[in-house]
Formats: structure tokens, sequence, C-alpha cells
């Protein structure tokens, strides 16, 4: 039943995470020739004083793109368990309803590790031909909380799609939306370093959202 | 599972809330803080208290001995008189500057070549900083200097690495030289704390202020590729917590350095004599700093919440002229903020470049309005069911000590 269910949601998410993959490699592919052009032009030299001196990255363009493929994925996911309502037959399967929800959750997690894992590592790679592993890891560091952005806005759009009344998919936006900004308030490298064990813990948290709508939707409490 | 997610719903909706609803509320109401500009007159030895008015004009008065301005204010003309060290351009263009002040020969080049600038703020301290330190050649063998082509790491173990930026590659042999050079100083590690000023465009490079573990200062350079370390004598018991180099046209001067009690000192060459100045305590972790020395005083603002503390030092002997403390009064529009909010929350500050939660402000004066909203909490809660349901007392102890924060999510969520 288990490889049932996480097929079920693979059909469900996969164009979505190919589509996702791709163009969070491009991008970091943009960001390391944006780099790779200072480095023909002015030597790598530069790129070392601009990170060292001006605090800076050279890997902006990837701030909200995991906050984006965190929405895609979760919308992918959970929006066609809504219409028709799907999640109705869903949750009338013979298996416990918070082992199926846990599931569900633990594919979208996996998938987006995956491209996490392949996008930084990319950049890694990258970086690390030209930089000393001081500024890799400083470059690394500096955007954990962005890919941790992208759980948080996984997690909420799920919760958003499976809630049944308009009115609290609105609210739960907005409380999204302020968590969400929190990850991007201070632009400084590293500076999100010290907090990271509380950013885990908020995400471990926030797994329990997507039950809370699950529960409602359960109760009827639909529009 | 039931209740314990909608009680992280309710949690993450108060902590938005405490973090947004205080930035909403200071957006809407913004406020010019005006503060004064302060300096020393050589001429009156007093202060030259300057600030733009309500009507846009500049408001210019010296201090009296009390430290009050005097009555009757000065023109732009008086001033520049008042204060040669800094209008000295404008007093030359009407020939009135001065041939002596206090028995001190003023000429163009000696007010130029005395001036000493610092400033620093906590965002440049408060960060985390690689372990990677730029290092300049100060005696470069073409007379101007050059970007940085190296950069020196430490180890764990004391030793440095001088690492090839263009290949990546370390430089064995320099590496092997510059730590021996370490290892001779007594340098313990890790690096506490550098500060250098690495650009080209100056006129000479005096390298770093070094602090190591053990709150010990050393200056520290390149020269023709070769290490120039020296450790600077601190006074008994006296530890350094935050150096500056200074890069003066006046090389005596070297660096500047607060030691962990917030005493300074400045770091003088010859000999590297260590000379304290008598100003009030300094934090540059939670301060902003400037400094602008000249011929005949030095003037340090140590800015932060509580307000501007302005010190005035004589340059040669380093004793206080004067003090003057202008307190950040808080506003009206501060002072309403204590009867909104209980707390606020925030999580990036202009004193740091950090990110965390940080509750601040905790204000008993906000109990009552937290009163009245756990009151309409309950009330509404009865006319809807007719009794006091317990999730409503929970509600309104809540919202008596979150107050807004927690009063807005549970209104709006009821019945949703």
């Amino acid at each position: 039943m288990t490889q049932a269910i996480f097929y079920k949601e693979w059909l469900k998410t996969r164009k979505t995470f190919f589509v996702s993959l791709a163009a969070a490699l491009l991008l970091a592919a943009y960001a390391c020739l944006s780099i790779q052009r200072i480095v023909v032009g002015k030597g790598v030299e530069h790129v070392w004083l601009i990170m060292l001196l001006k605090d800076q990255t050279f890997i902006d363009i990837l701030k909200y793109v995991p906050l984006a493929i965190g929405v895609a994925l979760g919308v992918a996911q959970m929006a066609p368990e809504m219409s028709h309502k799907r999640l109705k037959l869903t949750l009338h399967l013979p298996y416990p309803t918070n082992r199926l929800i846990l599931w569900m959750i633990l594919l979208g997690v996996i998938e987006l590790s995956i491209i996490w894992v392949v996008t930084a590592g990319a950049v890694a790679i990258y970086q690390s031909t030209i930089l000393p592993h001081e500024l890799v890891s400083r470059c690394f560091i500096t955007s954990l909380p962005w890919y941790l952005s992208g759980y948080i806005a996984y997690l909420f759009t799920a919760s958003i799609c499976l809630e049944g009344r308009w009115a609290m998919r609105i609210i739960i936006s907005l409380v999204a939306m302020g968590i969400a900004c929190v990850l991007f308030m201070q632009p400084a490298p590293e500076a999100y370093w010290g907090a990271m064990g509380a950013l885990i813990l908020l995400i471990i948290i926030l797994l329990a959202l997507p039950y809370r709508s699950v529960y409602r939707f359960k109760e009827g409490l639909q529009d | 599972m039931k209740t314990a997610s909608k009680i992280v719903f309710y949690l993450l909706a108060i902590t938005v809330l405490s973090w947004f609803l205080p930035w909403l509320y200071s957006l809407l109401t913004p406020e010019a803080k005006r503060e004064p500009y302060m300096a020393w007159s050589p001429v009156s030895n007093s202060w030259v208290w300057s600030m733009i008015g309500d009507d846009n004009r500049p408001e210019i008065k010296t201090l009296n001995s009390a430290n009050q301005p005097d009555r009757e204010g000065l023109s732009r003309e008086q001033r520049d008189s008042l204060l040669p060290q800094t209008y000295y351009r404008d007093l030359m263009a009407r020939e009135q500057l001065p041939d002596t002040i206090q028995g001190q020969e003023v000429t163009v080049p000696a007010l130029k070549h005395s001036e000493v600038i610092l400033t620093s703020s906590p965002r440049d301290i408060v960060k985390v900083q690689p372990n990677l330190y730029l290092i300049m050649e100060s005696m470069p063998l073409r007379a101007d200097l050059e970007d940085p082509k190296e950069a020196m790491r430490m180890l764990d173990d004391g030793s440095v690495e001088f690492i090839t930026m263009a290949t990546g590659e370390v430089n064995r042999e320099r590496s092997r030289r510059f730590s021996e050079a370490f290892r001779i100083a007594g340098f313990v590690p890790p690096i506490h704390d550098a500060n250098a000023d690495i650009t080209a465009r100056k006129q000479r490079d005096d390298g770093y202020m070094l602090i190591d573990a053990e709150g010990q200062l050393f200056h520290f350079k390149q020269q023709a590729g070769r290490p120039y370390l020296t450790k600077v004598q601190l006074p008994e018991g006296v530890r350094a917590d935050k150096a500056y180099i200074l890069e003066a046209m006046d090389p005596t001067h070297v660096g500047f350095m607060v030691d962990t009690e917030g005493r300074s000192y400045f770091i003088d060459v010859p000999g590297y004599r260590v000379r304290q100045l008598e100003i009030p305590a300094l934090n540059p972790r939670r301060q902003r700093i400037t400094m602008m020395g000249n011929l005949f005083n030095i003037v340090v603002r140590a800015q932060d919440a509580s307000g501007s503390q302005w010190s005035a030092i004589d340059s040669r002997s380093l004793n206080r002229l004067g003090c003057y403390f202008y307190p950040n009064e808080k506003s009206a529009v501060d002072k309403a903020e204590a009867w909104i909010f209980p707390y606020i929350l925030t999580f990036a500050s202009t004193s740091d470049s950090l990110a965390y939660p940080r509750y601040s402000h905790w204000s008993w004066c906000a109990l009552f309005l937290n009163l009245v909203l756990a009151l309409v909490l309950l009330f509404t809660t009865r006319r809807s069911t007719r009794i006091y349901p317990r999730g409503a007392w929970i509600q309104a102890g809540i919202t008596l000590f979150l107050g807004l924060y927690s009063f807005i999510p549970f209104i709006i969520c009821r019945n949703r």
C-alpha cells in the first residue's frame, strides 16, 4: 500500500519535479556563468575581493527559486486532491489517515531535497574549482535559508490546497507570507547560521499544518 | 494530532503578528529624528552645537560650562571662526585663518596632516566572517599600492597559510615564513579580531591590527614579501577587544583600540606606546562610533539606541576637554506603541548583520488593552453560545498576555 501511495503521488508530481529540477539547474548554471564572466574579465582575484570586502555571494539569482519550486510542487501534488473532492476517496483508502498524509508529504519533501542537493551541489562543485573552501561554504550557508524556505512554501501550499474553506485558505496564505518574509530579511552572508536549528525545528512543526487542513476537511468544514 | 496542529497554527499566526504589527505601525508612523552635530572649538574652548531646526534652517550655538546652549545663536561666519580646524578653506577664502591658535602655528598643510577619521558600525563587526584575510604588500616595488594577490588563513595550530588567489594554491615558502613569525610573536589562535583597510586607493598600507584569543594586540603587515608582526605591550590587566588600523596622514597614531572594559587607547609609534583616552566607555559591538581628530582636539561620538555621547579630548595630552550626551527621547509615537503592543518581535536589526528572533520592549502598559481584548473575546463567545466554554477562557487568558497578537487570530478564525 505504501508503494502504491508513493506511486500515486509520483504520478502527480513527476512533471513538476523534472521541470523544477531543470529550471533550478539552469539558474544555477547562470549564477556560475556570471562568476565565470568576472573571472575571465577581471581575474579570479576580483571575485575573492568582492566576496570578502563587499559581502557578495554571486548566487542571488537563486534566492527565490526554492520558494517558487516549493509552491509549484505543493500545488501539483495537492490541488488534484481537492478537484472533484478526490481527497474524500484518498481518505477512504484502507490505510491510516495520519500515515497516508505523512507519506504524501514525505514524497514532496524528498523530491524537494533532491532538487536542492543537485542545485547546491552544482554551484559548490563549480565554486570549489576557483574558490577556497571557506568561501564555498560561505555561499552554501548563505543559501541554506533559501532552501529551507522551499520546504516552508511546500508545507504551507499543501495546507492551503487541502483546506476546504476559502476564508481559512486566505488566512493561512497570510501567515505563510509572514513566515517566508522572515527568511529573506537579512541579506548578509551566513546571517541565519545561528538560527538554523530554530528554522529546522520550525519546518518539523510545520508538518502539522497539512494535517489540520485534512482534519477540518473530514469534519466537513468546506465551502 | 488534531489539537497539536491547531496549536501550531495559532502559534505561527501569533509569531507572524508579533513581528508584522509593530513593523506596520512603524511604517505608518514615520518620524524624522534630528540630532545635533557637535564640534569642539579650540578658540572658545567650548562645544559648538549645530542642528537643523523645524524651519529647516541651521541653529548654531555654543554650549556653556553646564552644557546648556547659549541663548544667542551664531552666524555661519562666526561658527567658521570658532572651528578653524573644520572650516579652514572658507576662512582662507575670506583671509581670516588665524596664524596661531593655542600657541600652535596654523597652516593648511598642518591642519590636513593632523586629520584623523575613524568610523565603526556594529553591523560591520557583529557578523559571521570567514577565516580569510586579504594581505596587501605594504612596500610595493612601484610607488602605488596594488590590490592584494594573496589571502591568509589561520589554522587551528596557529600556523598560517598564504593562498595565491589567482591559482588557489598555497604559497608554501611564505606560509612557513609567516607561521614562524606568528609563533615567535606568541600569537594564540584563533584570531579574535582583525581590522585593515583593504584598498589600493590610499597613501600607504599599515596592514592589520590583530587581536588573538587571549586579548593580546599585534600589528601585522607584509613588507617586501616578509612578515612584520609586532606585539603591542598592553598595560597590566588590559585585554583588547576591538582594534582599528587608522592609516591617517600623520603616522603617529597607528591604531585605536577598545579593551574588554570599554576603555579606549591610541597605539602610537614609534615604540607602540599605548595611551588611554579620557572618554566614557565605548562598546563597538553595540555603538556606532565616529572619531574626528585634528590639530587641536579629537571628538568621539558613540551612538546607540539611548542617544549620542560626544567626547572631546586634547590631541596631544589626550585629556578630556568636554562631554555631551544627547538623549534619544521617546516620541509620542513610541509612547503610544507601548500601550498597544505588549512586546515586539524582530528578526533583523540595524545594529548587527545576524538574523534570529529577538524579543524586546515588554510593556506593562499594554495590559490595559490586553484586558479589554480578553473581555471582548469572552463576551462575544457568550453571546453566541450563552455559556463560557473552556476554550474561551483559555483564549482570553492567552490574550491577557499577548494582546492583539493572539486576539486577531482567535477572533478571525472563530467559526471558520
